[in-house]
């Protein structure tokens, strides 16, 4: 009875992330990938995509402290951003990177953001020169970190991770016809905020995560209005407006042989 | 029993695809509606909410073509998953199976009964895909399944269910394309699978265990029937009745309780009475909140309780929350029950937060030139993260409070759209409409209860995540926000030409780590 009712408490509680268990016997190597698999793979995509955002939130909210035009050393170094982003993605995942070995997510994941973490380190760590200089705006802003980090992510573990909006300022960013159609949902103002869109496909043999970015105020100065104006970069700004749709985060997880 | 074996064999000699027999067309009251599966042999079906929703009255055709008068047990709209009690026992129960172990590309069989036809349909395909999107999380089919199928089984080849075929999936592509079907996985019906009584899930995929020995032609047909012999059609009456007979909802409802009886139209029961209330309606609704508030403190004092400074208390009881004519992320307006609780009477101010400062408690706002200004000390402290607020209050011992508690103490009981009623033209009398102003200088802008700036002067954080569809299915009792989100919600308006943005049922939000010159905050505490 005991154990029945742990089953059913159990199962009420996680059946939304988890779904099923499946027994060992059930795992015959020559079929398909178990649907328990895949909504492991899919939550490991959605952590990354969560741990990768709260790194650009991180670089986006020092952004006063980088365009700093007196301070030379600012002191961001890549411990105190480790610091912050440790806070970040534990107010918004729940998790805490120093101890992701002890949480209950899949092995895939507990790799996988270990890596993510390494990447934003070196990725913030390299930039210290651009950093600290002391005239001029900064020059690492969130879409920068966010195409370095995923570059490099991506070189080391063979997961796509990558940034896509409808019209992405850079081409390399634009999007395939799985994001562009999960990019289009997210735009209509219908769309149910922060939901991801996933798929698995036996055809692609990839589980594929777009995760919606949304338009922010610190977003606006260089996304917002004036439209066409040129904003610190020098792009002309999109003339965004809060709360709109953004783009998304899209990461693709080719499913183990 | 004999007509189904030779229905059986019938369908075995054109066994590659899609089987119907005679047609009859449906009484003129019913619909034939959907598919269903039995679970257990008290007559409990699972099928598709949607099949079910807004029926006046479900009859469930069990194979034999008994029919039988069906309750509605327990509702999942969001996986489109309904459990039915028909008035009927000693059905042949369905084997369930473990839709954990459901591969990409096996095999499987959909069947159930397509519109307008008595006789069943059977058909098979491959799982193709599995799709999420944010909640609804399916399995894709390729096989031409007709929409009558809808809320009936998907098997395995072991003849378990896996899942059940929902219509409610949206394709990427905006239509489903001809030859797809999605179904839910069984899984997620496990919820509602609880509410029956000495339900055994440990005999969950176990069929298969006993039954895996057996191979071949014989096998297969005894697979086949019975599958046949647990799938039921369903049928519903729908639309507005002069005399309805409302279906008993069993106790086990409670379950979902924000899912409004599917025997009532949706929407017009939350709130069927609500009228924007006139000024004089106002007036004394704030009269009479204001006795029960005086009441209730009177009481704490003779306990000897003392009253926490610079605190106003909040009788438990029910307000209305949201609106219907706002922006989507305020609706529906709904009933909200609120258990007493303490609420600052004013922003916390930057002498205040000085205090918690020097203590070593918090750290400085994130752009300190309002905070360090002498003459500004008895204003809202502002430019402070959603971290940095929870953390003063937790220097105090307090917390921040939820939406639901702001809400309630912005616009009282009744609904109406301001602190001080209903009137827009108000909003245009704060003569400066930049930046803040001393704590408590508003007197107009004063709550029901006397909680002062809750608009006008800074938008406050709160404790709750933001989710635009919170409402639709928000707990009614003491409601916590959704349980994960990426940004927070910030209450109030800051004084602007957007009568909108200044009404109590405004939702703002933002990064928990946004600061800026018009955010602040305030602290609550649970009332004894």
């Amino acid at each position: 009875m005991v154990s029945r009712l742990r089953w059913v408490a159990g199962a009420i509680l996680l059946a939304a992330i988890q779904g099923e268990a499946a027994t060992p016997e059930r795992n015959r190597p020559d079929d398909g990938m178990a649907f328990q698999t895949i909504v492991d793979l899919e939550q490991t995509a959605r952590l990354i995509a969560i741990l990768l955002d709260s790194g650009r939130s991180v670089i986006n909210e020092n952004q006063p402290l980088f365009d700093d035009p007196v301070k030379v050393d600012k002191g961001f170094t890549p411990d105190v951003f480790e610091r912050q982003l440790a806070r970040m993605f534990r107010d918004r995942s729940g998790l805490d990177l120093a101890d992701v070995e002890s949480a209950r997510i899949p092995i895939s994941a507990k790799k996988w953001l270990k890596d993510l973490l390494a990447v934003s380190k070196q990725v913030v760590k390299d930039a210290q020169p651009v950093i600290n200089k002391a005239a001029g705006q900064s020059q690492l802003i969130p879409a920068v970190f966010g195409s370095r980090v995923a570059g490099r992510f991506t070189e080391r573990t063979g997961v796509q991770l990558k940034q896509t909006a409808l019209a992405p300022r850079n081409p390399a960013n634009a999007p395939d016809a799985v994001e562009r159609s999960a990019l289009e949902m997210f735009a209509t103002p219908d769309y149910p905020r922060e939901k991801t869109i996933s798929e698995a496909t036996a055809k692609t043999g990839l589980v594929r995560l777009m995760y919606p970015l949304y338009v922010t105020r610190q977003c606006l100065d260089c996304h917002g209005e004036p439209k066409g104006a040129p904003d610190k970069m020098g792009y002309p700004r999109e003339g965004l407006r809060l709360g709109q749709n953004a783009g998304a985060i899209s990461v693709a997880i080719h499913i183990a042989p | 029993m004999k007509n189904l074996i030779r229905f059986v064999i019938a369908i075995m000699s054109v066994w590659t695809g899609t089987v119907w027999a005679t047609e009859r067309p449906a009484a003129p009251s019913e619909r034939p509606s959907g598919t269903g599966i039995i679970v257990h042999s008290d007559g409990y079906i699972l099928t598709a909410q949607h099949v079910i929703a807004n029926a006046r009255r479900v009859i469930v055709v069990t194979p034999g073509e008994v029919r039988a008068s069906a309750i509605v047990v327990s509702t999942d709209p969001e996986h489109d998953l309904a459990l039915l009690k028909a008035d009927t026992v000693g059905l042949s129960e369905a084997s369930l199976g473990h839709a954990g172990a459901v591969r990409l590309d096996q095999e499987v069989i959909a069947v159930g009964f397509p519109f307008g036809l008595r006789e069943v349909s059977v058909t098979r395909g491959r799982i193709a895909a599995v799709r999420t999107k944010g909640v609804q999380r399916v399995f894709q089919v390729d096989a031409a399944v007709n929409p009558g199928n809808s809320g009936g089984p998907l098997y395995n080849a072991e003849g378990e269910v896996i899942g059940i075929l929902t219509t409610k999936f949206s394709h990427p592509s905006g239509i489903v394309p001809e030859g797809m079907a999605f179904a839910v996985p069984l899984s997620y019906a496990t919820p509602l699978l609880a509410n029956i009584d000495g339900f055994d899930f440990t005999a969950i995929g176990k069929s298969r265990s006993v039954k895996k020995a057996k191979k071949g032609k014989a096998a297969d047909d005894e697979r086949l029937a019975a599958m046949l012999r647990t799938t039921v059609r369903i049928e519903t009456a729908r639309g507005a009745d002069p005399s309805p007979t409302p279906m008993t909802p069993a106790p086990a409802e409670t379950t979902k309780r924000h899912d409004p009886a599917p025997s009532t139209a949706q929407g017009e029961t939350r709130n069927p009475s609500y009228r924007v209330p006139d000024q004089a309606a106002v007036q004394q609704v704030n009269e009479q909140l204001r006795k029960t508030q005086q009441e209730q403190l009177q009481a704490l004092t003779q306990q000897g309780i003392p009253v926490p400074e610079g605190m106003v208390l909040i009788p438990a009881g029910e307000f209305l929350m949201g609106s219907e004519d706002g922006l989507p992320d305020m609706r529906p307006m709904h009933r909200v029950q609120v258990s007493t609780y303490w609420l600052d009477q004013h922003e916390v101010t930057n002498r205040q937060y000085r205090q918690c400062m020097e203590s070593g408690g918090c750290a400085p706002p994130k752009d300190h030139s309002a905070y360090d200004d002498a003459a500004r000390a008895d204003h809202p402290v502002t430019n402070v993260t959603w971290s940095q607020a929870r953390n003063y209050c937790g220097w105090r011992g307090k917390r921040l409070p939820t939406e639901a508690e702001w809400e309630k103490a912005a616009r009282g009981i009744d609904g109406r759209l301001y602190p001080w009623g209903n009137s827009d033209e108000m909003v245009k009398t704060r003569a400066t409409k930049n930046g803040t102003v001393p704590v408590g200088s508003i007197e107009f802008a004063r709550s029901p209860y006397g909680v002062a700036d809750l608009v006008m002067n800074a938008s406050e954080w709160v404790n709750d995540w933001y989710a635009e569809d919170f409402y639709r299915s928000s707990p009614s009792r003491d409601p916590q926000g959704p349980a994960r989100g990426a940004f927070k919600v910030l209450r109030g308006g800051e004084p602007s030409d957007r009568p909108l943005e200044l009404r109590a049922s405004y939702r703002g939000w933002d990064d928990m780590s946004y600061w800026g010159p018009s955010v602040g905050f305030r602290c609550a505490q649970d009332g004894s």
